[in-house]
């Protein structure tokens, strides 16, 4: 306790006579530096510089006015308690950060484990079919969110649009991989059928001398297997989650590109579409126009 | 006691060294060909541009003969926004243009550009009541006649179906080729697809349809035989000069694919392909709807058995819904391109629309007339196997064309 108190007028003392030093450093008190500035200020040639050197006396001017009431005794004596405290502050201040951090780099940890969780493990027995699906379950649970966090200050729309664009990339390839993969079945079935086909000829040793027969037989297949594929509603319903993928990803890019283009001395594609369709639509007017004005004088020459 | 038949086991082989040795040549002379000239140009008739707007043309073709005693009245090619017009003249032995001039006939074409970024505001009204018309008129003026002949070729058979009901005064005779018109049909893969198609959602991201996209989407149509064999067959078949050229004739051709302006393509989509209003008479265009009644003129529709995009379903429902009492349907036994390309039909096809014009261009006693106003039954398609439900059986020549 008793040791506190002397440490406490130890600081008292230290702080009282660097506020007094400090004070002493700037010219005078507050008044004095405003008598100053106006006479620079009517000094000639000073004309562009004034501002910042305004600015820079005012702040002086500030300092000066806290120094001179920090300088008085029940002032320094405030500080001096809060400086006492300081070293409390600093350390629950630190705690704060510390343990906001942890918890943060914890839930991490937690989410980097968690991942996978939602989408169902691999078998790799399937691991071609699986793929893709999986990556797609991951990305759609786990990592899209990340783009979705919602973003603030005064480039936030920029930084939505950028995630967006990421966003329906990533989807436009999942969906573009979704597509491929059924697009492959035919393939894959066409040569299961066409090895049964091979075995039935073997085993009634009807095997063809010539080999391009297995090529003609194989695309007869496939094709068959094509055919069948393309009317079923899987297929129709791939296609067209594929083409809106890929049209939102299209949709997305252009507007990311239209904010970083409005930087550049030139237009955007929004800008040329607004003027085709005006041109468009005043050429359509001016024809209109045109084609009343041949009919009117038709009728006067015919004399209706 | 039967014997067990044997596996040919040493014929197998020797056809696979056969293989071998042959590839070995191919390649040889493979070389020779693809690294030497090449004749590969398309659309090599000649022809001058006597009207231009904005991006569309209309080219004139030089005539090789003198004009045809038969055929007086000028005819006019309207050919789809999708692909180019270059499929009639993709070579001098194999070219509708050709056929056409050789017959003495006053040929144009409209040959519809590039559309850029700046097309997409166009609709089915501008190409038709704007462009077409004014294309129309132009002749009309030029050649001083009240009426053209009309012959539209897929979806520009469809604008040329659109044109004669709403100006059945400018057309003489009308021809519509591979032309939609029915699209509540599921023979047809494109007709299924394009009912989940979220077409405001392609037009408002891409602006334009992008023709390398439709491409794409009409190889997804058969990929077993334009992805896979048709490109075998290339290998198979590239020690042969002519074959090589024809070859890079087509793939010329084939991916040479302008967009399609946006506004055409949303309003194809969503009021022919999803609500399939043409054929019932309910479709609108420049604010007025389009009745088949008044297309009162000849019409000779002609489509293929084995089109994959325009299947007979597709087409043939034309002639029994316009107001015209001279209509004869042609179903021939091919595929979409190879209508105007595969020599065999070659022989049918421009012979039978030469005649068919000719019967309706020159002048008429009343008595032909009462005669022609009698609907001619259409044509029965030969029983095809594939329509008779046989399981995969390879399409003609002309489908791997296409």
């Amino acid at each position: 306790m008793e040791e506190s108190k002397t440490d406490t007028t130890v600081n008292m003392d230290l702080i009282q006579s660097w506020i007094t030093m400090m004070s002493q450093l700037f010219p005078g008190n507050a008044g004095g530096a405003e008598r100053k500035t106006e006479g620079d200020a009517r000094g000639p040639g000073e004309g562009h510089g004034r501002v910042s050197q305004e600015a820079l006396l005012s702040l002086f001017k500030t300092w000066g006015t806290l120094s001179s009431a920090m300088s008085e005794p029940s002032a320094a004596g405030t500080i001096a308690s809060g400086m006492a405290s300081l070293p409390d502050i600093m350390a629950r201040f630190f705690q704060t950060g510390l343990t906001g951090f942890l918890n943060a780099q914890a839930q991490f940890t937690e989410k980097i484990q968690s991942m996978g969780k939602h989408t169902e493990a691999y078998r790799f027995e399937n691991l071609d079919q699986n793929g893709i699906k999986a990556w797609s379950e991951f990305y759609d649970k786990e990592l899209r969110q990340y783009l979705k966090i919602p973003q603030l200050g005064l480039v936030r729309f920029y930084q939505e649009r950028f995630n967006h664009a990421v966003d329906r990339f990533n989807i436009m390839n999942a969906k573009l991989g979704d597509f491929l993969q059924i697009l492959m079945l035919p393939m894959e079935k066409s040569f299961k059928v066409l090895h049964e086909k091979i075995e039935e000829q073997v085993r009634g040793r009807k095997l063809p001398e010539d080999p391009h027969e297995h090529y003609r037989l194989w695309v007869k297949i496939l094709e068959g297997h094509y055919m069948t594929l393309f009317k079923s509603p899987e297929y129709t319903k791939a296609l067209a989650e594929t083409l809106s993928a890929f049209e939102e990803f299209i949709s997305a890019r252009n507007r990311l590109l239209t904010d970083l283009m409005q930087s550049l001395p030139i237009p955007t594609s929004k800008d040329l579409d607004d003027l085709y369709g005006e041109l468009y639509h005043l050429k359509k007017r001016v024809r209109d126009l045109e084609k009343a004005n041949s009919e009117l004088r038709n009728t006067a020459a015919s004399g209706g | 006691m039967e014997e067990t038949p044997r596996i040919p086991v040493d014929m197998i082989l020797k056809h696979l060294a056969e293989d071998a040795d042959r590839a070995r040549d191919r390649a040889t002379k493979a070389s020779d060909i693809l690294l030497g000239p090449l004749e590969t140009d398309i659309a090599t008739t000649p022809y001058e541009v006597i009207y231009q707007e904005d991006r569309v043309r209309l080219k004139h073709y030089l005539p090789i003969r003198e004009p045809s005693e038969g055929i007086r009245t000028p005819l006019l090619v309207v050919y789809a926004l999708i692909n180019r017009e270059t499929m009639l003249d993709l070579q001098p032995e194999r070219s509708v243009v050709r056929n056409f001039l050789a017959a003495g006939i006053d040929l144009y074409m409209i040959d519809w550009g590039y559309p850029s970024r700046k097309d997409r505001y166009l609709t089915i009204d501008d190409h038709v009541n704007g462009y077409m018309d004014n294309i129309v008129d132009h002749i009309r003026q030029r050649c001083s006649v009240d009426k053209v002949n009309l012959m539209g070729i897929c979806m520009g058979g469809t604008f040329c179906v659109i044109y004669s009901a709403l100006h059945p005064g400018k057309v003489k005779n009308l021809v519509t080729t591979v032309c939609p018109t029915n699209f509540d049909t599921d023979q047809g893969l494109l007709h299924i697809w394009m009912r989940d198609v979220d077409v405001d959602k392609m037009i408002d991201a891409f602006g334009n349809m992008p023709g390398d996209l439709m491409n794409f989407g009409f190889l997804l149509l058969n990929p077993a035989r334009l992805m896979i064999d048709k490109y075998v067959g290339f290998l198979e078949n590239m020690d042969d000069k002519a074959f090589v050229e024809n070859f890079i004739r087509m793939e010329k051709w084939i991916f040479d694919s302008p967009d399609v302006p946006g506004e055409t393509f949303r309003q194809f989509v969503k009021d022919c392909y999803q609500k399939n209003l043409l054929i019932q008479s309910r479709l609108v265009v420049g604010g007025k709807r389009v009745d088949l009644k008044k297309l009162t003129m000849p019409l000779l529709n002609i489509y293929g058995q084995y089109d994959h995009l325009v299947p007979p379903g597709a087409a043939d429902k034309l002639t029994q819904a316009v107001g015209s009492t001279d209509t004869e349907d042609v179903c021939l036994d091919t595929g979409h391109i190879g209508i105007y390309v595969s020599s065999k039909t070659q022989r049918e096809f421009t012979p039978k629309i030469l005649q068919w014009l000719k019967d309706r261009d020159t002048p008429r006693t009343e008595g032909t007339l009462k005669r022609r106003s009698v609907r001619k039954a259409a044509k029965k398609p030969s029983k095809s196997p594939r329509a008779a439900g046989t399981k995969n059986t390879k399409p003609p020549k002309e489908m791997t064309d296409a």
